[in-house]
């Protein structure tokens, strides 16, 4: 079972997600601060990362960034979500490298669809 | 499209105490440092963006007011220590907080006093 680490600090928006993904067979996990998330992604190794920005502890762009400039972690691939609309902001996730990005609210039948796709599943 | 039906309850639980929580932050001292109004702005993104996926739009308006004088408070200092904003915030997340047991009424409060009484510093 593919290993999904969430990090939001929303959590309604957490559980629903995690409910969700669990649902279709996936092994979801929550974190929900900035600290929580860096821990978990070295923890548990993560399939996947869905990562909201705005996070207490921190940032999701410096979570980001310090996946990718780890070689233990750079390959993970990413799926940003964000209520921020600025397109600057989407450009400097892209320019980090993620695989994909959505504005909330999330329509989680095409945010699974995405894990889903980046999973090979 | 997911059933969000059954997550009402959790959702009115959790905007109660993210609201409480921006009341309590705005008031625990005398002046409201840096740090908690950072703080406190991100309760108020969480309040919006949740309030928005749960369809509580009139809710996640005056959350986004809210979260936009924080970013305002934040660049203008001067705008910080005045203390009739930050109790007209407080009053907005106090009316936010004793609506949230209730589903329906979050969902269907206009919130239009609240909104009316903080648009004026952001515009």
């Amino acid at each position: 079972m593919a290993k999904v680490l969430i990090i939001e600090d929303d959590p309604t928006a957490g559980k629903i997600l995690q409910d969700y993904l669990a649902k279709e067979g996936l092994n979801p996990a929550l974190a929900i601060d900035a600290m929580q998330g860096q821990q978990a992604i070295i923890s548990r190794r993560p399939d996947l990362v869905v990562l909201d920005l705005m996070l207490p502890a921190g940032h999701g762009l410096d979570i980001l960034r310090n996946l990718r400039q780890s070689v233990q972690t750079q390959a993970i691939p990413v799926v940003v979500i964000t209520s921020c609309k600025e397109e600057g902001i989407r450009q400097e996730v892209e320019g980090v490298g993620v695989q994909g990005y959505f504005v909330k609210p999330v329509d989680n039948e095409a945010l699974i669809k995405k894990i889903k796709l980046i999973l090979g599943q | 499209m997911t059933n969000l039906e059954k997550y009402q309850p959790l959702f009115c639980q959790n905007t109660k105490k993210l609201a409480n929580n921006l009341v309590i932050t705005l008031s625990h001292k005398k002046s409201v440092s840096k740090s908690d109004i950072i703080e406190c702005q991100r309760l108020a993104h969480v309040i919006k963006s949740s309030a928005a996926m749960m369809k509580c739009e009139n809710l996640s308006q005056l959350a986004e007011i809210i979260e936009l004088l924080f970013a305002r408070l934040i660049k203008e200092s001067q705008l910080a220590k005045d203390q009739l904003v930050i109790e007209k915030i407080k009053s907005a997340a106090q009316a936010i907080a004793e609506k949230a047991g209730d589903y329906q009424k979050l969902k269907t409060t206009d919130f239009k006093l609240s909104k009316e009484s903080l648009e004026k510093y952001i515009n």
